[in-house]
């Protein structure tokens, strides 16, 4: 099980399930990220900076603490 | 009748709502800016409505004040119709809102806004199929150039007058959050095709915005032009500002004698109006303009973003970015409490 800090840009990976309690799944639900969503990983920032994804044809930044918090699975045999 | 606007952040709610009401409202990059709600009389169709623009919201059952108060507002018995407006290029997302307001048993339309954009994104939406499955009026929108305001906003009107609901059952029952996940996303799936999509230059720009060298020096250039250009302006305005005021205190304090408590009271009203006008305006005016045309290009979400890291390092989060440029020039203007 990984989580999503601990992927490395350009994979594809779905959402599991979210570490933490309440306040984080409303702020990421809010966001549109639920269990079960394909996240792409765009970019990290420098500097110990913000990811940033691709989830439902939106681009999102997360802090590294929250990216922390999302468990995630690589997608194998992804379409283009 | 009164209707409300409803929609989540940077969906163009605002945008529409100025369109109509024809003053300036709030409109901003980062989410969540619109915080109180504005409201409007105006006519349509021959009738005068009252409009009120609710502050953001991705979804009604939320934690923040603001979408509180937009949710406690519109099961209220003070909304005749609700406007939903959804960003069309992000209708998924969308949609989960709009299946909160159609259990409300309130008139909704929902206005798809940002065609345009959803057109460069190559996506088709079918407007009508939504439309007959969502049981509800769906009609196509872009604000910003004006285009479907008049269309969404006399349909409201004829839903406020029938008072008429939607007719799907489906969506009557109030269902939890995941559910509507599912539903908004098996409904995309259902009614917007993915066509070509139109390489923009903005994906490529992002590449080098973004960049974790290139994006730095960009943005230590942008900082750069703007504080020279601020800064440009401003030594331009001011004298010519402080001589008149200059000239002014002089003729006026001229009939007054000299150490009076009267001269001393006009002298200070005076200073102080003419340190307002001249001193600060000459900065603030080419400030807000420039910040203003940063916001309007998008840069700010990217400064922002490689801000992040080095703000967390003082307490802050990278969106703290403005009200510190904002301070740079003048610490009045970095406390006012801005909603940002």
């Amino acid at each position: 099980m990984k989580t999503l800090l601990q992927i490395t840009p350009g994979l594809s990976v779905r959402v599991i399930d979210f570490d933490g309690g309440i306040n984080l799944r409303s702020k990421l639900t809010q966001y549109g990220i639920y269990p079960g969503d394909s996240l792409r990983l765009l970019r990290r920032a420098p500097l110990g900076g913000p990811l940033l994804v691709e989830c439902n044809e939106r681009e999102i930044a997360l802090g590294r603490g929250v990216a922390d918090k999302i468990i995630v699975e690589i997608e194998t045999c992804e379409s283009p | 009748m009164r209707i409300a606007l409803i929609g989540q952040p940077n969906c163009g709610k605002s945008t529409l709502f100025n369109q109509v009401a024809g003053y300036k409202a709030e409109t901003g990059n980062f989410s969540g800016t619109t915080v109180k709600y504005t409201e409007s009389k105006v006519r349509v169709g021959g009738q005068v409505v009252e409009f009120i623009d609710l502050p953001g919201a991705y979804t009604l059952e939320a934690q923040s004040h603001a979408e509180r108060e937009a949710a406690s507002y519109l099961r209220s018995n003070e909304v005749d119709v609700v406007i939903n407006v959804v960003d069309a290029s992000r209708l998924a997302l969308g949609l989960e809102l709009t299946l909160e307001l159609l259990p409300l048993n309130k008139p909704v339309i929902v206005a798809l806004n940002m065609m345009d954009e959803a057109d460069r994104l190559g996506l088709h939406i079918d407007g009508p199929g939504l439309q007959a499955e969502l049981g509800t009026p769906v009609l196509p929108l872009v604000a910003s150039k004006g285009r479907g305001v008049k269309g969404v906003f006399l349909k409201a009107l004829e839903e406020g007058k029938n008072g008429h609901k939607s007719s799907a059952p489906k969506y009557k029952e109030r269902e939890l959050a995941g559910e509507r996940h599912g539903q908004a996303r098996m409904l995309t799936q259902k009614f917007v095709q993915q066509g070509e999509r139109r390489v923009s230059h903005r994906d490529r720009f992002d590449e080098v915005l973004l960049h974790p060298f290139w994006g730095y020096v960009v943005l230590l250039f942008v900082l750069y032009v703007f504080f020279q250009a601020v800064y440009g302006v401003g030594q331009l305005i001011e004298p010519p500002l402080l001589a008149f005021f200059d000239a002014i205190m002089q003729g006026a304090l001229s009939p007054f004698a000299a150490d009076t408590l009267l001269s001393e009271v006009i002298l200070g009203v005076m200073q102080g109006v003419a340190a307002g006008i001249a001193i600060v305006l000459p900065y603030l005016l080419p400030f807000l303009f420039g910040l203003g045309i940063l916001e309007d290009i998008g840069y700010l979400p990217r400064l922002a973003f490689l801000m992040d890291a080095l703000m967390h390092h003082i307490g802050l989060h990278g969106k703290a970015i403005v009200p510190f440029i904002l301070g740079y020039g003048c610490n009045v203007r970095q406390s006012c409490p801005r909603g940002r």
